[in-house]
């Protein structure tokens, strides 16, 4: 019985993070972009799936969220879940991992991956045109990840104040 | 540790080497290559249905969102274009009626033998029955005192005070006005005075004298002010008092003692 909770309650999970993704997507991602640097949130989204939930988990997201970001541009649909499945899997793999246990090795990985989902997709789609992928990667995707690295910096510090107080909380409490 | 990417290429193997999460990574692997092979009019027919379904709702919603935005807009500088076409259409119509009665004041000016001088009202007494009121013409107009003073309805009263450039005039309502009257169709003489109220009295007219409600009551110029011919009121009650040699008579003036605005001297 725990077990089949467990699995419910992280298919919710799943379902809900997906939702955020297409609510961001559709009605606020133009409203955190500062002069085209945009805030790549379902990257961020999929870092910290992977991250907490290991590289099955990790994949299977990353293919659901590349597909549903591929529906706008249905000539490449496909390969935004190819790239973000193995995104899901490579950074699922570092669950746990105590080389990333400090906040900003996590937000190394959301700049790489950041970096790599970006390098591939264009490649990819530019039909391995190197000049105009170089181009779109050192003009706005480096930019990008940088902004979209120090936003989930600022998430994870939050939450961790958070957690923080609610323990410290927590202690006073049964003291 | 020391080489990140060796490091990173045996953490990957490590996890791909855990029978599920691979089975599932290649499975997906296979699956989006799938996806990317298919024919793109394939694609496109997929696409727009699960688009109509994922991200529709949400875009109608910021559709409607930015629509309310402009339309909220909209009527924001709507309401300002109408607030401003309110006071511009009032100032119009304020502007029609001024013509019109300068109109009528021309033809009653080209009607008339007299030579009349307009002038403006200024300034009326802060009563409730003004009985005098300031114009804009004085003495270096030419004014003198005791100059008639009508407007296109009738006769309205007198200047009694001169001054440089203004000048009071004594309305028929100030308790201390007389007026030499006749009556248009009968040729009765009386006078007319105010005692008080909107009403005048044609007084010193004889019980057995015929005046009738209705009869139009104009100046007789016996009294050596007021001009002949010029329209004072209509009659509206005559009473025969017992006790009195003389009828009550009471008229309504021809002129609107509370819209007076433009106005003419007579000059003798």
């Amino acid at each position: 019985m725990p077990v089949r909770n467990l699995s419910l309650s992280r298919a919710v999970n799943t379902i809900l993070l997906l939702l955020m993704v297409v609510v961001y997507q559709s009605l606020f991602s133009e409203l955190l972009t500062i002069r085209q640097i945009k805030l790549d949130l379902p990257l961020l989204i999929l870092v910290y799936v992977g991250l907490t939930q290991g590289p099955a988990s990790g994949a299977l997201f990353g293919f659901l969220m590349g597909l549903l970001l591929d529906l706008p541009n249905p000539s490449f649909l496909g390969l935004g879940a190819l790239i973000k499945t193995s995104l899901g899997y490579l950074v699922g793999s570092f669950k746990d991992n105590l080389f990333l246990e400090s906040n900003l090795s996590k937000g190394g990985v959301i700049f790489f991956s950041l970096c790599l989902n970006d390098f591939f997709y264009y490649l990819f789609s530019s039909g391995f045109n190197l000049s105009y992928t170089f181009f779109v990667f050192f003009n706005y995707s480096l930019l990008s990840a940088l902004y979209t690295a120090l936003a989930g910096l600022v998430f994870l510090w939050y939450f961790q104040i958070r957690r923080a107080k609610r323990l410290a909380d927590g202690f006073s409490t049964k003291l | 540790m020391s080489f990140f990417p060796l490091y990173l290429l045996t953490r990957v193997m490590d996890s791909f080497l855990k029978g599920r999460s691979s089975i599932t990574f290649i499975v997906l692997v296979v699956l989006s290559l799938f996806l990317l092979v298919l024919p793109v009019k394939l694609k496109k027919g997929v696409s727009e249905i699960a688009f109509s379904f994922s991200y529709g709702p949400f875009y109608s919603l910021a559709n409607r969102i930015e629509e309310l935005h402009k339309v909220h807009q909209e009527n924001r500088i709507l309401s300002q274009k109408v607030m401003r076409l309110t006071l511009e259409n009032a100032q119009l119509q304020e502007k029609r009626l001024e013509n019109e009665r300068l109109r009528k004041i021309l033809e009653f000016k080209s009607e008339n033998s007299f030579e009349l001088v307009p002038a403006k009202v200024i300034s009326a007494e802060p009563t409730r029955l003004p009985t005098s009121l300031l114009i804009n013409l004085g003495g270096k107009d030419g004014l003198k005192k005791g100059m008639p003073v009508v407007n296109i309805n009738g006769l309205v009263g007198k200047v009694s005070e001169v001054l440089v450039g203004s000048s009071v005039v004594q309305l028929l309502f100030h308790p201390h006005c007389r007026v030499a009257a006749l009556d248009q169709r009968s040729r009765v003489q009386g006078i007319v005075k105010s005692k008080g109220g909107v009403i005048l009295d044609l007084d010193n007219v004889p019980l057995d004298e015929d005046v009738k409600p209705g009869d139009v009551i104009y100046t007789s110029g016996l009294g050596g002010v007021f001009p002949a011919g010029l329209k004072i009121g209509r009659v509206i009650t005559v009473y025969q008092d017992k006790d009195s040699v003389f009828k009550t008579i009471k008229l309504k003036p021809a002129v609107d003692f509370f819209r007076l605005e433009e106005l003419f001297l007579i000059k003798l």
